[in-house]
């Protein structure tokens, strides 16, 4: 059912897609170098940095996605955007974002040569860059996906205008027009969001009434979930036992998302890090994550509570990504719906544009310049990086194009894939940056073996694998990412450290890059 | 099959432990950190600059206390989690 808009809608819409544009333009006429375009002149503030950080991890897909899952699962995916997040936006802000800041690289394979050597470097620098190149394409066809689901339009149109108008500023502006851009769609996408909650409460008759909605509509569809957990049904807890229905068992949640896959995305993700390495000074830097933590606590109230509102009031929606979309329809009037898809299209392009700026840089920093051994005149930069986020976004124009045309399991397969060098690019760069002892070869190696593993789990818990080698699948759960990136550490850990034992120690110049824990610059 | 086997044995481990002992780790992950925060030395005025990549953490005053209410919020949501199991 698509939600109809009205005139209105679109004046809206199209005054907040022109203002974003243009600002980013705007910004782009006033670049003169590769360090602008890359690093924002190193001249961000935190407070734009930190909303940038948000709008960049929600994309259009998580909003309706969380919204889904909630609906499906009950409130533990928040567990996503607060023990998933949270901690490690503060571990991060306070031990990995200064060091990186203060080398003054533009990329985490730049800071990764200097701490190991080139092999690492390309190593990590070729996984982001396909990791970023293809993810570029996936958010695109989703986003399509949804915008044609919600309001009927057409998914190629979608996907052509969406990397236009993305790809246009970031074209443009670089890291500055992102995080400015980034900066109005997160005010917009929280405003949205906002909306739909506060609607959505007072349809239902606040709090107290949701909690109770939910438990009954729970008996109504599982009376058997009554007796999950003491009583309490699923949907209104946060932490889930190891055996529950949910893909969101504990033990995941815990050791694979909060100590790995979280830390490894803060610490490690290079559309991330990248707005962080373009701040003013250190003390911006470290502000522009803990604003960004700040925020991140109020996410789900925003985007997965409306999950729950949609259940207490529309219980048997075919599909839970359904859940925003009704919202949507039956409590905003017409006018404000445009508030929501500008929301919607504002987490959209602010993921977009983020992840065309870091595989532009990637591209350049950790391939044309290290193959021309850094003999680049930073004004050719600009140019390269301009062309290079060009054909970036033509590629992945193509690329959402030819997957819209393909089956829906090598959409999946592609998505999974891609999610397996988190976790062993994150044990690198925590050996890297906190034990002395760890060698560049250690770690090469140790990356390698950790994807490899992942890979090998992947395939061995294939339903078809498994069924055409005999074996029952390896894991229980539906989608067991969380404990595969599990596995995929631990093994980089143990190769590592082996390794590392068996080769000679890096020279005093690279352990100058190792933190130390006995530095001279408190005052108690 | 060995991985079977190993697989099997976690997860019956896993699925044993008290779900009360369990919503504690999550209280206790930010907890650690938020104790770990006010432990880190404060940042000396004008401290910031001429810096090696080595040196330790040490945050400014008005970092440590936003983080502090980042990390609270934390605490008190699996705090409840736990409490109202």
């Amino acid at each position: 059912m698509a939600t109809q808009l009205e005139a209105v809608d679109y004046i809206v819409l199209v005054v907040y897609l022109g203002a974003t544009v243009g600002l980013g333009l705007w910004i782009g006429a006033r670049l003169k170098t590769g360090k602008d375009y890359f690093l924002g002149g190193r001249s961000l503030p935190w407070w734009a940095i930190g909303m940038s950080l948000v709008a960049t991890d929600i994309g259009g897909t998580d909003i309706i996605g969380v919204g889904g899952q909630s609906y499906r699962y009950g409130l533990a995916v928040a567990n996503f955007e607060w023990i998933g997040c949270v901690p490690a936006m503060i571990v991060g802000a306070f031990v990995f974002i200064p060091i990186f800041w203060r080398s003054g690289v533009y990329t985490i394979p730049e800071f990764m040569e200097r701490r190991f050597h080139v092999g690492v470097r390309v190593a990590l620098a070729a996984c982001w860059l396909l990791f970023m190149a293809c993810n570029l394409g996936i958010m695109l066809l989703a986003s399509a996906r949804m915008l044609t689901a919600l309001f009927g339009w057409d998914s190629t149109l979608c996907i052509v205008l969406t990397a236009l108008l993305a790809g246009g500023y970031t074209f443009a502006g670089g890291l500055s027009a992102v995080v400015y851009t980034d900066m109005i769609q997160c005010g917009v996408m929280i405003a949205g969001c906002l909306l739909v909650l506060v609607l959505g409460l007072v349809e239902v008759g606040g709090v107290g009434p949701l909690a109770q909605k939910v438990r009954e509509r729970e008996q109504e569809l599982r009376p058997e979930a009554a007796s999950v957990e003491e009583g309490r049904p699923e949907h209104l807890r946060l932490v889930l036992p190891a055996d529950t229905r949910s893909p969101f068992p504990w033990p995941g949640i815990l050791f694979g998302l909060a100590l790995i896959l979280s830390p490894a995305y803060w610490i490690g993700n290079q559309a991330i890090v990248q707005r962080s390495l373009g701040a003013k000074t250190e003390f911006e830097a470290q502000a522009a994550y803990v604003w960004g933590a700040v925020l991140k606590n109020l996410i789900p109230i925003i985007i997965a509570v409306p999950g729950l509102i949609a259940f207490a009031l529309y219980p048997h929606l075919e599909n839970g990504d359904q859940a925003f979309p009704t919202l949507v329809a039956k409590l905003l009037p017409g006018g404000l719906r445009a508030v929501f898809l500008a929301a919607f299209i504002a987490a959209l392009m602010s993921s977009i544009d983020s992840y065309l700026n870091s595989a532009s840089t990637i591209a350049t920093r950790d391939f044309y310049v290290r193959m021309r051994r850094g003999e680049v005149d930073d004004r050719r930069l600009l140019w390269v990086g301009r062309v290079t986020t060009g054909v970036l976004s033509l590629w992945a124009i193509g690329f959402a194009i030819y997957l819209s045309e393909t089956s829906e399991q090598i959409y999946t397969i592609f998505q999974t894939l891609m999610a397996f060098f988190q976790g062993p690019a994150f044990a690198v760069i925590l050996a890297g940056l906190l034990w002395r002892r760890a060698t560049g070869t250690g770690a090469f190696v140790g990356f390698i073996s950790g994807v490899a593993t992942a890979v090998a789990l992947f395939v061995l818990n294939h339903p078809t694998v498994a069924e055409w080698l005999g074996w029952p699948r390896l894991f229980q759960i539906e989608d067991p990412f969380l404990y595969f990136s599990i596995w995929a550490f631990l093994v980089t850990a143990v190769v590592l450290a082996g390794v590392s034992w068996l080769t000679p120690q890096e020279s005093e110049e690279k352990l100058a890059l190792v933190v130390s824990w006995r530095g001279s610059r408190q005052t108690g | 099959m060995g991985l079977h086997a190993l697989g099997e044995w976690l997860r019956g481990w896993l699925v044993a432990v008290p779900m009360p002992l369990v919503r504690a780790l999550f209280v206790l992950l930010p907890l650690l950190l938020l104790v770990w925060l006010w432990t880190l030395p404060l940042e000396r005025p004008g401290g910031a600059t001429g810096l090696k990549a080595s040196d330790r953490p040490a945050p400014r005053r008005q970092l440590r206390w936003a983080a502090t209410v980042a990390l609270a919020f934390q605490v008190a949501i699996y705090a409840w989690e736990w409490w109202s199991g």
